[in-house]
C-alpha cells in the first residue's frame, strides 16, 4: 500500500474524528451550563441527582460509558436501533464532557467575589444585566485555561470511539497496521492528533490573549 | 430629610446585630459612624442600601417609604419596581472598591448611567470626564482597575457612585484596605465632597478625619447607638463610659 492510498483511506477517519470532536464541543459546552445551573439549584433532590450524575461521569472510564450508551438500549430494553452507533458515540462523549464542563463553570462562577454582585446591585443593574455584563465575562476569563485542557483531552479521547468499532482515525490506523504489518499508520495517526491539538492550542491561546487586557 | 431609619432590627440566626437603631440624615449633612469591630456598622449600611433585609423597622428616602412594619412587627418592603427607583437615591462605596475589573475606568463610571438609567450618551460621558477631573484621574480614563493604585481605585469607585447622582452617599471604611500613604488622597476627595454639601454617611476608623469633616458622629457598640452628636462633643467630652473607653483605646 502506498503512502498516498494509506493517507486517502485514513482521511475519511480523520473527518469522522473531527465530527466527533466538533459535535461533542457543540453539545457539551451548553449542556454543561445547564448541568451547572441544576447543580447550583436550591431544590435539594435536583442537586443530588446532578451530583450523582457528575460523580458517575467522572468516576468511570469513558470507554465503559461509550459501551453502555451503545449496548444499553439493547440489554436493558431489547431495542436494537439501526444506525445508532454514531449517535451513541456523540451521546457518550457529550454526557461525559458536559459533566466536566459543568464543574469548570461552577468553579469559575464561585471564584467571582460577592462584592461584584453587590456593587452591581447597588448601582441598580438587573439580575440578567449583572450576569451577562459583569459576571460572565469574568467567568470566561478565569475558566479559559481549564477549558483548553479539557478540549485538548477531548481531541485525544475521540480515539476511544474505536471501542464501538467506529472507523475514526485511530480504528483505521489499527486496521491498516494489522493488515499491512506496518507501523506507519500509527505514525500518521499520531501526527494527525498532534496537529489537531496544535490547532486547538493555538486557537485557545488567541482567545486567552483577547482576554488579557486586564488581570 | 434624605434618609430616615426607624427602629431597625436585624438578626443573623440567633445573633441580634442591630437592636432598634434609628438614624436620620438631613440634606447636606455628613455623618460619621464609629465603633468597635463587630458592632454592626457595616450591617447598618448594608440594610440602608438593601443588601441585607431588615427584620423590623422603617426606612424612608426623601420621605418615600422603602420599608415599613406591619402590625405583627415584621418589616414589609415596597414592590421591587418601587425599591429599584429608591435605589437611585443612594450610592455605596465599599472597603474593597469592587470595581468591575474587565471595564476601563471610564466604562466603570458610565456603564450604569447608560444601561441602568438609560441617560443620553454624550451627557453621561461629559459628566464622567468631569468627575474624573474632580478625582484627579482625568488621564487614567482608559486604564483598567488592575493598573491603578488602591487609592486611585477607590477614587474611581467614588466617581462611579457619584455618576448616578445619588442624594446620599454611603462609605464603608473607604480607606481601610489602603496603605497608610494612600488614605490621604481618598480622604481629601471625601472632604471636598463635604465642602460641596454632598450628603454622606461614613463608617470610618479615621478619628481625626471624622472629627474634622463630619457634622455629627455616631458611636455604635453591640448593635446600639451609644452616643451621638457634634464631633467636638463626642470626641472632646464623651458622656458614656463605653465611648470614653473606646476612644481611650483608640488613642493608644
Ligand atoms: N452575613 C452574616 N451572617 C452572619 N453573621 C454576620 C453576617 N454579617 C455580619 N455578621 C455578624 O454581625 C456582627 C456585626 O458585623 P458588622 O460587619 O456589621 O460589624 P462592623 O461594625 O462593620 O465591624 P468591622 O469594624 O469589623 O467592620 C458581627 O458579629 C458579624 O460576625
Ligand atoms: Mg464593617
Amino acid at each position: 500500500m502506498s503512502l498516498y492510498t494509506m493517507l486517502s483511506t485514513m482521511a475519511d477517519g480523520m473527518l469522522k474524528t473531527c465530527a466527533i470532536f466538533f459535535l461533542t464541543v457543540l453539545f457539551s459546552m451548553p449542556l454543561g451550563m445547564i448541568v451547572m445551573l441544576l447543580r447550583r439549584s436550591k431544590i435539594k433532590p435536583v442537586q443530588w441527582i446532578v451530583k450523582i450524575y457528575i460523580a458517575v461521569m467522572r468516576g468511570t472510564p469513558l470507554m465503559l460509558q461509550l459501551l453502555a450508551w451503545y449496548f444499553g438500549p439493547y440489554y436493558l430494553f431489547g431495542w436494537s436501533i439501526r444506525g445508532y452507533r454514531f449517535t451513541a458515540i456523540i451521546l457518550g462523549f457529550t454526557m461525559n464532557y458536559a459533566a466536566y464542563f459543568a464543574e469548570i463553570y461552577r468553579g469559575g462562577i464561585e471564584s467571582i467575589p460577592n462584592g461584584q454582585y453587590e456593587a452591581a446591585e447597588v448601582l441598580g443593574y438587573s439580575k440578567i444585566q449583572t450576569f451577562f455584563k459583569i459576571i460572565l465575562p469574568q467567568v470566561i476569563k478565569t475558566i479559559l485555561p481549564s477549558v483548553t485542557n479539557e478540549v485538548i483531552t477531548l481531541v485525544k479521547d475521540t480515539s476511544l470511539a474505536f471501542a464501538l468499532a467506529y472507523s475514526e482515525v485511530f480504528a483505521l490506523a489499527k486496521q491498516i497496521a494489522a493488515s499491512q504489518t506496518s507501523f506507519t499508520p500509527y505514525v500518521v495517526a499520531g501526527v494527525f492528533y498532534f496537529i489537531a491539538n496544535y490547532v486547538v492550542a493555538f486557537v485557545m491561546e488567541r482567545i486567552e490573549k483577547a482576554f488579557n487586557y486586564y488581570k | 430629610m434624605v434618609l430616615e431609619m426607624n427602629g431597625i432590627r436585624k438578626s443573623f440566626g440567633s445573633l441580634e446585630v442591630l437592636k432598634n437603631i434609628s438614624m436620620q440624615v438631613d440634606s447636606g449633612e455628613v455623618v460619621s459612624i464609629i465603633g468597635p469591630s463587630g458592632s454592626g456598622k457595616s450591617t447598618l449600611l448594608r440594610c440602608a442600601t438593601f443588601l441585607e433585609t431588615i427584620d423590623s423597622g422603617e426606612i424612608f428616602y426623601t420621605d418615600k417609604p422603602a420599608v415599613t412594619t406591619n402590625e405583627a412587627g415584621k418589616a414589609v418592603y415596597v414592590k421591587a419596581a418601587e425599591l429599584n427607583k429608591l435605589k437611585q437615591k443612594f450610592g455605596l462605596v465599599f472597603q474593597q472598591f469592587n470595581l468591575f475589573p474587565h471595564y476601563s475606568v471610564l466604562k466603570n463610571i458610565v456603564d450604569a448611567p447608560l444601561h441602568v438609567e438609560k441617560r443620553p450618551k454624550d451627557e453621561v460621558y461629559a459628566e464622567a470626564m468631569e468627575l474624573l477631573k474632580k478625582m484627579d484621574l482625568e488621564n487614567r480614563a482608559k486604564a483598567y482597575p488592575c493598573q491603578l493604585s488602591g487609592g486611585q481605585q477607590q477614587r474611581v469607585a467614588i466617581a462611579r457612585a457619584l455618576a448616578m447622582k445619588p442624594d446620599i452617599l454611603f462609605f464603608d471604611e473607604p480607606t481601610s484596605a489602603l496603605d497608610p500613604e494612600l488614605t490621604g488622597e481618598v480622604l481629601k476627595v471625601i472632604r471636598r465632597l463635604a465642602e460641596e454639601k454632598m450628603t454622606m454617611v461614613v463608617v470610618t476608623h479615621e478619628m481625626p478625619f471624622a472629627r474634622a469633616v463630619s457634622n455629627r458622629v455616631i458611636f455604635m457598640d453591640q448593635g446600639v447607638i451609644v452616643e451621638q452628636g457634634d464631633p467636638e462633643l463626642v470626641f472632646g467630652a464623651p458622656q458614656q463610659e463605653r465611648t470614653k473607653q473606646f476612644l481611650r483605646n483608640y488613642q493608644q
